[in-house]
């Protein structure tokens, strides 16, 4: 009899290797870390059917709590949890790792900074398979699920995630509304060049202002962008403003705020230096030094423009409803005397 | 399904790999600051002991270890990828748009002054241009990288900086997106740079800010450093043209191999490059230093440092991070034949260390300080410290050399039992290099290797391979007895050369002009006379330069011969030269020459002696003589003017200032002039290129302003 089981497993054990060896593997491996918090990163992760994937398992966990992940077929976490709760002489020597047979992986407990890694092999019936942490007092709360072959809805929907990892998610994403007036920042937007600073003022003022043309491009009143999460992005993403639009500048990217007399010279840009967190912008035009200041009025935005040294006159770009302190429009333009120059304020009304 | 059966079956088989300690450094996590974005884009330590570190989400956040609290120093900007401490209040970082110094001006440990210092290089708007470094030479000048665009994405409307007319134009890059993905991306190259010095390293004056490009043919560069001989290390990832990811020594004017930077080279005049043809490419790189053998090694290098004392026996080595897997490489750099390569082989590898490792610094104390990172690609997030405690006796290799029949391992402790030697394993092979997306290892093949003691201390070793080096190939040893049983190292030159001239390693062309005579010296020259070159590879006493004038002098006693230039890769040049031949003299400037020193020549020769047109001076040596009307001085007494142009099948030779004499290979009249030649049984004349060569023909002659200038093919 004893031998006969050997011979099976030892014939089950050469199919195992055979078809191993056709199993297709997957070039990307899935990391999850169990983190501060009792919850995976990821929460959900996706398969493909049928796919060697190599899981690694990082506890990332600063509170120094061991964690383990096992992998479970669908619709059995509930079992699992319920299982996880049994705790015998032989559980630590398992690694809390249940006796339960819809357990299909499971890595080593893991202290604070270990790691583990293994292959699992995706099953070819597409369907969610629930990990969870099974150590005591965690598998109610740490769970997640690998999507195999199934696509998932919206996170805060789904009943395989657990709500603490959704409820970070959540947080993660709105980090974007979450400035303190004023804030700086350069970033991809919509409807600017690529080297463009969004800048939030008081009175829900914001403007963007492109370092690459030395200009303010627009401005909107309301929130500064629109949320997103951006922990997982490469940067292609163009943020979009939250607001309503209340100047635009338009033009393109051979659209310079100053003419000096009638040569358009590509302006330099030299920084910004923050007075009480807002930015005065630094740039150079035919050699001359500009500075640009912008400020928020409950009415609209203020730019205070110094341009040292003018001996000829200045064109300012400022198409529209805009009104300077100094000088007469000339179309888009407003012209300034040279003496004018050293200091003007043009406003940008917000209706 | 089956494998469902199986599955279960096996269920109650737990996952065993679990990464041990390592028995040398230990790996500990740092707290970043909760709830902020953890990824981290640059490290480095302040003068007071706190770590700076740049994070994705446009912050620079320092660390004090002591209190391990965490404070806001800067904020709002752009993909921050590198940054540099200058003192305690001032932080120079790259982020997408520029390099800009950061500074803390009124004291309130919070940065108020954002200073462009340089933002001459262009944007297109691509993701995938990202920006690197700095680092910073012991002139106190930066070194930044720029990534190339992905055609994953195309351009925005708007731009900065100057758009590269050549190739696909540049509204189709912000055509829809299905037009884009439909075929456009294709043209528009998988890796493109059109706005400047995308692909390049650049230089930044440290006084001026003023942007000088450095070298060309980076793709994915993320990771600059300077070893401890100011050596310039730069790597790259994996991709279109890079059979593997590289580590690359960093020279001026160097270009390294992905040609999308290449039309941002001055005066370039080539084809778009997605045009561009391996062949053609090939000789013009300098090939990297260090292959990193894709999946095994590592999938995509980040950044290098240099080991200070303290971190192991392993000072001024240096170090290199891995996005991919949880691994830091140790690197073992030599200097051979005045080129740099090495091996690489893991220092910490899995450890309880997470993927990820984009960044690295160390802190006074010699603790390496990790930044972890993924963005969108696999990766880690955080940050930790690796110290070494060297508690633990562990093995590995401490140093390794290439000896020009393999190599002399030096290991960390002696071995005592010696039958381990018998497990080591070597293999060896090479990468393509083409325009497809990452190479496969080419040519492997496992090698027969002895191992003999180098001393007695059992610690050095010769490997011995039982065949003959291989140029341009990867050499995987497998270690058992080592923590890292890995260890892989890329033979680009051995001690005394290789042989053979099929070389892919030819030197990089240089399209500047070369004086060959310059500083009155022959060091770019040698004997080349085919009998006494072995026993004498030095150029003959008889030829002597002299306030720029080299003179062969066959009255006097010594050793004449001809003479070649140690560069073997001639082949689409110009080359200018004076020359003044005795009285019935005879010598000659050859080129396009195979080993026996068969090829072209430029006759240098006085016509009084011989009367035959094809022979005489300034003609193509016994294949097509000179127009008639051709001007020549006097020989013994006045100096010509030579000039050759050869470029592709296209030669000319001109004397004083006119064309003289002109033929096109594989043209009717080549062939006709070949069959009457007595090259004719020649197979593959002048096929090949080939040093420069002059003669010794017997007859006293003088050389002046012999200067060479490589051509692109395309020009």
């Amino acid at each position: 009899m004893k031998l006969l089981t050997l011979c099976m497993l030892l014939l089950f054990g050469w199919f195992e290797t055979t078809i191993q060896a056709e199993t297709p593997v997957s070039r990307r491996p899935i990391t999850i870390r169990a983190i501060e918090g009792l919850q995976f990163d990821p929460p959900r992760v996706k398969a493909e059917p049928g796919h060697k994937v190599l899981i690694r398992f990082i506890n990332r966990d600063p509170s120094d709590q061991p964690h383990n992940l096992l992998i479970l077929k669908p619709g059995s976490l509930a079992d699992v949890q319920a299982a996880s709760m049994k705790i015998t002489s032989e559980s630590e020597k398992r690694g809390y790792v249940p006796e339960h047979d819809a357990i299909l992986a499971a890595s080593k407990l893991l202290i604070a900074d270990q790691s583990d890694e293994f292959y699992f092999t995706a099953p070819e019936e597409d369907g969610v398979y629930p990990f969870v942490c099974t150590y005591p007092g965690h598998a109610m709360v740490m769970y997640g699920a690998i999507y195999v072959g199934e696509k998932w809805g919206d996170l805060e929907k789904d009943p395989n995630v657990s709500q603490l990892a959704k409820d970070r998610l959540k947080r993660l994403s709105e980090t974007g509304s979450e400035i303190t007036r004023p804030f700086v920042k350069r970033l991809f937007i919509e409807e600017a060049g690529p080297a463009a600073i969004a800048v939030a003022l008081d009175s829900d003022i914001n403007y963007c202002w492109d370092a690459g043309n030395c200009r303010l491009r627009f401005a909107w009143k309301g929130e500064f962008l629109k949320a997103r999460d951006n922990s997982r992005s490469n940067g292609n993403y163009q943020n979009v403003v939250a607001g309503e639009k209340f100047w635009d500048g338009n033009g393109d990217e051979n659209t310079f705020a100053i003419k000096v007399d009638q040569s358009s010279a590509n302006p330099e840009f030299k920084g910004y230096r923050l007075v009480a967190g807002i930015p005065e912008f630094r740039y150079l035009v035919d050699g001359l030094e500009v500075t640009e200041f912008l400020k928020a009025t409950p009415v609209g935005l203020i730019s205070q423009i110094k341009v040292k040294n003018a001996k000829k006159p200045i064109h300012f770009y400022a198409p529209g409803a805009v009104t300077s302190s100094k000088g007469t429009r000339q179309g888009d333009y407003i012209t300034i005397a040279p003496k004018d120059a050293t200091d003007f304020q043009l406003s940008y009304p917000a209706n | 399904m089956k494998s469902i059966i199986f599955q279960s079956l096996f269920s109650g088989l737990f996952a065993i790999a679990c990464f041990a300690d390592h028995p040398a450094y230990r790996v500990q996590s740092i707290k970043t600051e909760p709830g902020k974005d953890p990824q981290v884009g640059g490290l480095d330590i302040l003068p007071n002991g706190r770590i700076a570190a740049a994070f994705h989400d446009g912050e620079i956040r320092v660390y004090d270890p002591e209190s391990q609290q965490w404070s806001l120093f800067a904020e709002g900007l752009h993909e921050p990828l590198g940054l540099l401490a200058e003192n305690d209040n001032t932080i120079t970082v790259v982020q997408r748009p520029e390099m800009t110094r950061i500074s803390d001006t009124d004291g309130d440990g919070k940065a108020d002054l954002y200073e462009t210092i340089c933002d001459d290089f262009g944007m297109s708007g691509n993701y995938h241009e990202f920006a690197f470094g700095p680092v910073k030479d012991a002139e106190g000048n930066y070194f930044i990288s720029l990534n190339v665009a992905s055609n994953g994405a195309p351009i925005r409307k708007e731009i900065r900086g100057k758009w590269l007319e050549l190739g696909l134009p540049r509204d189709k890059f912000y055509a829809s997106r299905d037009e884009w993905k439909d075929g456009l991306k294709k043209k528009a190259g998988r890796m493109y740079s059109r706005v400047p010095y995308r692909g390049w390293v650049v230089k930044v004056d440290g006084k001026t800010g003023e942007m000088i490009p450095w070298a060309s043919g980076l793709r994915s560069p993320n990771g600059l450093a300077f070893d401890s001989n100011g050596k310039l290390f730069v790597s790259d990832n994996q991709g279109d043209w890079l059979g593997t990811s590289k580590l690359y020594h960093i020279q001026k004017d160097h270009f390294y191999g992905h040609p999308a930077s290449l039309p941002w080279k001055n005066g370039y005049t080539g084809a778009a490059s997605v045009d561009l043809k391996a062949e053609e490419l090939e000789s013009l790189r300098t090939p990297a230093a260090v292959w990193f053998t894709q999946s095994t090694m590592a999938n995509s290098p980040t950044q290098p440092i240099l080991i200070p004392k303290g971190f192991g026996p392993f000072e001024g080595q240096m170090l290199i991070g891995e996005m991919n897997k949880s691994r830091i490489i140790r690197l073992m750099l030599e200097e051979v034949n005045g080129v740099t390569q090495g091996a690489c082989t893991p220092l910490i590898d899995g450890n309880g260390l997470d993927m990820g490792i984009n960044r690295l610094v160390f802190d006074g104390d010699a603790n390496l300080i990790v930044g972890h990172s993924h963005l969108s690609w696999p990766g880690g997030e955080g940050m930790a410290k690796v110290s070494f405690h060297g508690e633990g006796k562990y093995q590995d290799v401490k140093a390794i050399h290439v000896t020009s029949d393999g190599f002399e391992i030096e290991f960390l402790q002696a071995i005592e039992d010696q039958s381990a030697l018998a497990q080591i394993k070597l293999n060896r092979y090479t990468f393509d290099y083409h325009s497809d997306y990452g190479s496969s290892q080419i040519d492997k093949e496992d090698l027969k290797i002895s191992l003999t003691p180098g001393d007695d201390t059992n610690k050095r070793f010769q490997v011995d391979l039982s065949v003959p080096h291989k140029q341009d190939f990867c050499y995987e040893f497998t270690l058992p007895m080592c923590t890292n049983s890995l260890l892989c190292y890329t033979v680009r030159q051995i001690p005394g050369g290789f042989q053979s001239v099929e070389s892919k390693d030819t030197p990089a062309k240089n399209y500047d002009w070369v004086d060959l005579l310059g500083d009155d010296n022959l060091e770019l020259w040698r004997n080349g006379s085919k009998t006494s070159r072995n026993k004498h590879p030095e150029v003959g006493n008889l030829w002597v330069v002299r306030d720029g004038v080299l003179s062969l002098d066959k009255s006097k006693d010594g050793r004449g011969g001809h003479i070649i230039t140690k560069k073997d890769s001639y082949f689409d040049f110009e080359l200018k030269f004076e020359f003044m031949i005795s009285k019935e003299g005879n010598s000659g400037v050859k080129y396009r020459v195979n080993e026996q020193t068969v090829g072209l020549e430029y006759q240098v020769y006085d016509d009084a002696t011989s009367k035959v047109p094809k022979n005489s001076v300034a003609s193509l040596y016994n294949l097509k003589a000179p127009s008639a009307d051709k001007k020549v001085n006097t020989p013994g007494k006045e100096w010509n003017s030579g000039r050759i142009m050869a470029v592709g099948n296209s030669i000319q030779h001109w004397l004083n200032g006119e064309v003289v004499m002109e033929i096109e290979f594989d043209s009717p009249e080549w062939k006709e002039t070949f069959q009457k030649s007595k090259y004719k049984e020649e197979e593959g004349f002048a096929r090949s290129p080939g040093p420069i060569l002059l003669q010794d023909h017997g007859s006293n002659v003088k050389y002046r302003n012999l200067r060479i200038r490589e051509i692109m093919p395309t020009e």
